[in-house]
C-alpha cells in the first residue's frame, strides 16, 4: 500500500508538469508526452485518462491538429478527476 | 529469494520506473533507473548490468537504437523491452535487434518478474551452451576417457604443456590415472620417440630409489653385481615419470634437484658426472604443500617441479564419465573374455553414478572386470554390483590409508553425523541426475522434476558453467 501511495504521488507530480507540457509543444513532443501519459495513467489504473492520452498520441502522430484542443480539454478534466480520486481515496486517507 | 544481480531500468516516466522498481526489488540486488537514452548509455558503459528493462520511447533516443548500439558493442546482458499496447510490430522488431523478450504495458508484477527471471535464465543457458560448444570435445584423449568439463580442462592443459620441456606436476587421488596423464604428456611431446620411464617412489624400497633413478656401478652396494643404468639414463631424450614424489627419501632430494637444475647426476658408487636431457613429470596423491610443510618434501624441489600443475578430478566429480568409462571397460574386458554383454541396466547405472568411488577409475575398472569374469553375459544389473555403497579401493598403488589427513583433503569434509549443508545435498542430487542422463541437462531436469534452467542457474551459483 505504501508503494502504491508513493507511485500515486509520483504520478501526481508527473501530471503537474506533463499536462502543461501538452500545450504549445511540437507534434513530436506532444506525441511523446501523450505516450508517456498513456503509460503512466494505465499503470495507475486510470483507464479513461490513458485512453484519451492514446487518442491524443495517435492524432499527434498523424498530425491531426484540429483534434488537439478538444482532447487536451478532456484530458485536463479527466486528470483533475483522477487527481481528486487519488488524493481522497489513497493519499490522504 | 532469487538474486538476479543488477538491473537497469530505462524509463523516462517516473511513476512507471518506480512501479517496475517496486515489482522487481526482491529479485535484483541493485536496481538503477535511467530516465534518458544518454543516461542509459552512460550507465551501461560504467558497468554492464545483468539485465536491462528498456522503454522504447525515450525523450532523447529511440530504444531500438540503444539495442543496436549494445548488440554491436557486445554488451553482455539480456535486454527486455517494454512496449505500449498495440505496438506488437515494434516488439518484434526489438527482438530481431537483440532484445530477448518484451512486456506489454500496463504489466503486472508477476508478469514482469517472470519475464525478467526467464530472460536472465535463458541468457545464461545460451552462454553455457556457447561455452560448451566452444570446447572441442574429445572423449578419448591419448587413451584417457572423459567427457566431463573438468577432464576436458585437463586435456587442454596437457595439450598446451606437452610441446615444452617444462615439468608437469600431476595431483589426484589414487586411481585417477596420473600415469596415463604423464604418458599423454610424453606422447604429445617432441620426445615421443625416446623412452618414457616410470618410477613409483612409494613402491621401491627407500635405499634402492637412488639406484633406480641414477643407476649404479658394480660393487656399489650388496647385490650390485654389475653396472646398471638408471631411469635418468634410460629416459635420455624422453620423459621420466616420478610417481608418489612425496615418498622420495629426503636425503635423495638434493641429488634430484641438482639433476633438474643442471641435468647432471652420478650413478651410485661412481664419481663420474653424467649428463642427461630428460623431462620430468611428477605426481602425488597427497597435498604436496602439506608434504613441504611437514618437511617430507623440499620446498625448492617442489617449486622446481611444480611448473605446470594438472589436477585430476576424482571420479565422483566427473559426472557422466562414470557411465562412459564403465561402458569402455565393459567393451574391453568382454572382448578379452570372449563374452557378449548388453550393457548396464538402469538400476545398475543408478548405482554406478551414486557410488563415491574412493578408488576412482581403477576401482571402476577392477569392478567391471570382476563382473565380466563372473557373469556369462546379458545385461549387468544392480544385483551384479557390490552390495555395500562404499568399498575400499581395490588396489591402492600407494599407502594412502596410512595418511589420515582429512584436513589436507581438497574436498569439503562431511561431518560425521551425516548432515551437510543443504546446497551440497542438492548439488549432489543434481550431479547424480546429470550423470545418469549422460550430461543431458533436459533429461536430468525431467528426472528431478524441475526446469532445466534451474539446473543451469544452480550450476552458475556453484561457480560452474
Amino acid at each position: 500500500m505504501e508503494t502504491y501511495a508513493e507511485i500515486g504521488r509520483i504520478f501526481l507530480d508527473e501530471l503537474e508538469w506533463r499536462i502543461p507540457g501538452l500545450k504549445g509543444s511540437s507534434d513530436t513532443e506532444l506525441e511523446h508526452h501523450a505516450h508517456s501519459l498513456k503509460g503512466a495513467a494505465s499503470n495507475i489504473g486510470a483507464t479513461e485518462l490513458s485512453r484519451l492520452a492514446a487518442e491524443l498520441e495517435e492524432m499527434a502522430r498523424i498530425g491531426k491538429s484540429d483534434r488537439f484542443a478538444p482532447l487536451m480539454e478532456s484530458i485536463e478534466t479527466e486528470a483533475s478527476a483522477v487527481t481528486e480520486a487519488l488524493k481522497t481515496d489513497y493519499l490522504e486517507a | 529469494m532469487p538474486n538476479l544481480g543488477r538491473l537497469l531500468i530505462v524509463e523516462d516516466t517516473p511513476s512507471l520506473a518506480r512501479t517496475y522498481q517496486a515489482h522487481l526489488k526482491h529479485d535484483f540486488s541493485e536496481i538503477e533507473i535511467a530516465d534518458s537514452g544518454a543516461k542509459a548509455i552512460a550507465a551501461v558503459e560504467a558497468a554492464a548490468p545483468d539485465c536491462i528493462l528498456l522503454d522504447l520511447k525515450l525523450p532523447d533516443a529511440n530504444g531500438l537504437d540503444l539495442l543496436d548500439r549494445w548488440t554491436n558493442s557486445a554488451v553482455n546482458c539480456p535486454g527486455v523491452v517494454i512496449t505500449a499496447n498495440g505496438s506488437m510490430s515494434v516488439a518484434v522488431d526489438a527482438m530481431r535487434r537483440g532484445a530477448v523478450d518484451f512486456v506489454v504495458k500496463p504489466t503486472t508484477k508477476d508478469r514482469l518478474r517472470t519475464t525478467a527471471q526467464n530472460a536472465i535464465e535463458n541468457y545464461q543457458v545460451k552462454e553455457v551452451v556457447a561455452k560448451v560448444q566452444s570446447v572441442s570435445r574429445q572423449d578419448d584423449f591419448c587413451g584417457i576417457i572423459g567427457q566431463s568439463l573438468s577432464m576436458q580442462g585437463v586435456f587442454k592443459s596437457i595439450e598446451a604443456a606437452a610441446p615444452s620441456k617444462a615439468s608437469v606436476f600431476v595431483t589426484g587421488e589414487t586411481g585417477t590415472g596420473k600415469e596415463l596423464i604423464a604418458r599423454a604428456v610424453h606422447d604429445l611431446s617432441p620426445r615421443r620417440k625416446a623412452r618414457f620411464v616410470a618410477i613409483n617412489c612409494g613402491a621401491i624400497p627407500r635405499d634402492l630409489i637412488e639406484s633406480e633413478i641414477f643407476g649404479h656401478v658394480k660393487g656399489a652396494f650388496t647385490g650390485a653385481t654389475a653396472d646398471r643404468a638408471g631411469a635418468a639414463e634410460l629416459a635420455e631424450g624422453g620423459t621420466l615419470f616420478l610417481d608418489e614424489l612425496g615418498e622420495m627419501p629426503i636425503e635423495l632430494q638434493p641429488k634430484l634437484l641438482r639433476f633438474l637444475q643442471l641435468g647432471e647426476y652420478q650413478r651410485v658408487g661412481d664419481s663420474t658426472v653424467r649428463k642427461s636431457n630428460i623431462r620430468i613429470v611428477a605426481a602425488t596423491n597427497r597435498d604436496a604443500l602439506e608434504a613441504v610443510r611437514t618437511g617430507r618434501l623440499r620446498e625448492d624441489l617442489y617449486y622446481r617441479l611444480h611448473v605446470i600443475p594438472v589436477a585430476l578430478p576424482p571420479l565422483r566429480e566427473r559426472g557422466a564419465d562414470v557411465l562412459l568409462l564403465a561402458e569402455r571397460f565393459l567393451a574391453r574386458y568382454s572382448g578379452e573374455e570372449h563374452k557378449t554383454f548388453e550393457g548396464f541396466s538402469r538400476d545398475a547405472e543408478e548405482w554406478l553414478v551414486s557410488h563415491t568411488w574412493p578408488g576412482n577409475v581403477r576401482e571402476l575398472e577392477n569392478l567391471v572386470r570382476q563382473v565380466v569374469v563372473l557373469k556369462d553375459g546379458g545385461s549387468i544389473a544392480r544385483a551384479d554390483l557390490p552390495t555395500q555403497l562404499s568399498t575400499q579401493p581395490s588396489a591402492p598403488a600407494a599407502p594412502i590409508s596410512a595418511a589420515p589427513t582429512i584436513a589436507a583433503s581438497p574436498l569439503p569434509a562431511e561431518p560425521d553425523y551425516g548432515v551437510e549443508p543443504l546446497w551440497l545435498t542438492e548439488k549432489k542430487a543434481i550431479e547424480r541426475a546429470i550423470a545418469l542422463s549422460r550430461g543431458n541437462i533436459v533429461a536430468a531436469a525431467k528426472l528431478l522434476e524441475i526446469n532445466p534452467s534451474t539446473i543451469y542457474r544452480k550450476k552458475a551459483s556453484w561457480g560452474e558453467g
